[in-house]
């Protein structure tokens, strides 16, 4: 049993660890007879179970998001997949510091060719009662890798992840396709 | 406020069916003894292979069997592999897209049409004017649109455009055409902030003032890169060197903004 911890009961591998004794009463020493009188004799057994879990943490696979015509405001939810039997951090990052222009990332005259939008995330963990890891960030900030901790838990199960574009200002967004890739990444921490 | 939901993927735990190869236990001794002089031996059985495994049923058997001269223990087991790859790092990457149509935009209230009437042109009709100025235009007619809001999202043109180079007079008298006219040519010219075209990148703005000349046929195009401002347009019907026939003077330009 992994310390700390509730073992989740689901067929993933080994069994957890633990330590077993069994005591066996077998009739094979001589017995000792005194005057009519025997004593019994016992031999003893001791058997050692063990295994091992092994550090598992995995994403599901991330996905295409189209937010269609981008007036600013647009929300996109995505519940990502996520497991992780030991304590882990969480690393975001953006390629484009938001949704860039493909080919006129810069913009052109006055109108702006990158789109930036808020990111938030909410972890459900263990550590061991049940809490939830949440952090926020901007997609310009996210142009270098940020990342959260939790801090000794582990997770629950799942993840969810929320998008939120913000209000295009001045004369607004140059015409055309944008994109943006963000990856989601998890380390153990133990 | 659009709302899109996205399932993106799988726990680990839902992969693929199909235990792998398990983690087996195969391990029992038996004893061969007393034997003389080196005692009683406690033989170990069992480990991976087939071999193996063949000899550990067979000591299995004798550890399950009361009535063996020999005595044996033996321990068969297994636990499920792994289910999937358990990864130390994992990642997932997400691609976010969306678009911007193009637009242009060039604000003239509730109609696209407007008809501008310069009323009476002013000639010198008087008997006292002196005969190189009679009937003879006092002075240019102008005539200035201005709207707060034109420009387009992407590269675009900007096309001053008419169906015939000079207001048209429809009277059908006679005229000396040494003397008279029965026309009036007029010019048109944009002024509004634009940019470069087809650039790539952002740039400065640029001033730009494209004129439609007085007289001239085809129409005026100019390129540029997104741009939105005000915009003027000066139509200016100058002043002519000879008389004007009298009648009702009429024409049409246009002014259109089309991304490219």
């Amino acid at each position: 049993m992994q310390s700390g911890y509730k073992a989740r009961g689901r067929r993933s591998g080994m069994t957890a660890a633990l330590t077993a004794v069994a005591c066996c009463a077998f009739a094979g020493a001589a017995s000792a007879h005194t005057d009519g009188a025997s004593v019994a004799t016992f031999s003893k057994l001791e058997i050692a179970l063990d295994g091992r879990i092994p550090a598992r943490c995995e994403l599901g696979r991330g996905g295409r998001i189209d937010l269609g015509e981008l007036t600013g405001g647009e929300t996109a939810t995505a519940n990502l997949g996520f497991e992780c039997n030991v304590p882990f951090e969480l690393s975001f990052q953006s390629s484009r510091g938001g949704l860039a222009h493909d080919t006129a990332p810069n913009g052109q005259g006055p109108y702006a060719g990158t789109l930036g939008y808020s990111l938030d995330i909410r972890v459900p963990t263990l550590n061991p009662t049940p809490r939830a890891l949440q952090a926020s960030f901007n997609s310009r900030a996210l142009t270098s890798r940020k990342s959260i901790s939790s801090d000794g838990a582990i997770a629950a199960g799942g993840a969810r992840l929320q998008l939120v574009t913000e209000t295009p200002t001045g004369a607004g967004l140059l015409a055309g396709k944008y994109s943006e890739t963000l990856t989601v990444t998890v380390t153990p921490r133990f | 406020m659009k709302i899109v939901s996205l399932l993106a993927g799988v726990a680990a735990v839902a992969l693929t069916a199909g235990v792998a190869s398990a983690q087996d236990i195969n391990r029992g001794q038996f004893t061969l003894g007393p034997l003389p002089i080196i005692g009683t031996q406690h033989i170990d059985v069992g480990g991976p292979g087939a071999g193996n495994l063949i000899a550990g049923l067979a000591n299995n058997a004798t550890a399950q069997n009361g009535n063996s001269s020999i005595s044996a223990w033996h321990a068969f087991g297994n636990a499920a592999s792994d289910v999937g790859t358990a990864a130390n790092n994992d990642s997932a990457t997400f691609t976010i897209q969306g678009t911007i149509s193009t637009d242009c935009a060039y604000y003239s209230g509730d109609n696209t049409t407007e008809t501008f009437n310069f009323g009476t042109i002013g000639i010198y009709a008087s008997d006292n004017t002196g005969p190189n100025s009679a009937f003879e235009m006092v002075d240019d007619a102008e005539l200035t649109i201005n709207t707060n809001l034109a420009g387009c999202n992407s590269n675009n043109s900007v096309t001053i455009s008419r169906t015939s180079a000079d207001l048209q007079n429809p009277n059908t008298s006679g005229f000396d055409n040494t003397v008279f006219r029965d026309t009036l040519p007029y010019s048109v010219t944009a002024r509004y902030t634009g940019s470069d075209f087809n650039t790539g990148v952002g740039g400065a703005p640029v001033a730009r003032t494209q004129t439609l000349a007085a007289g001239a046929a085809g129409s005026s195009v100019q390129q540029n890169g997104a741009w939105r401002s005000p915009m003027a347009l000066d139509v200016v019907i100058p002043q002519q060197p000879l008389a004007i026939l009298a009648g009702t003077y009429s024409g049409s330009f246009s002014i259109t903004l089309q991304t490219i």
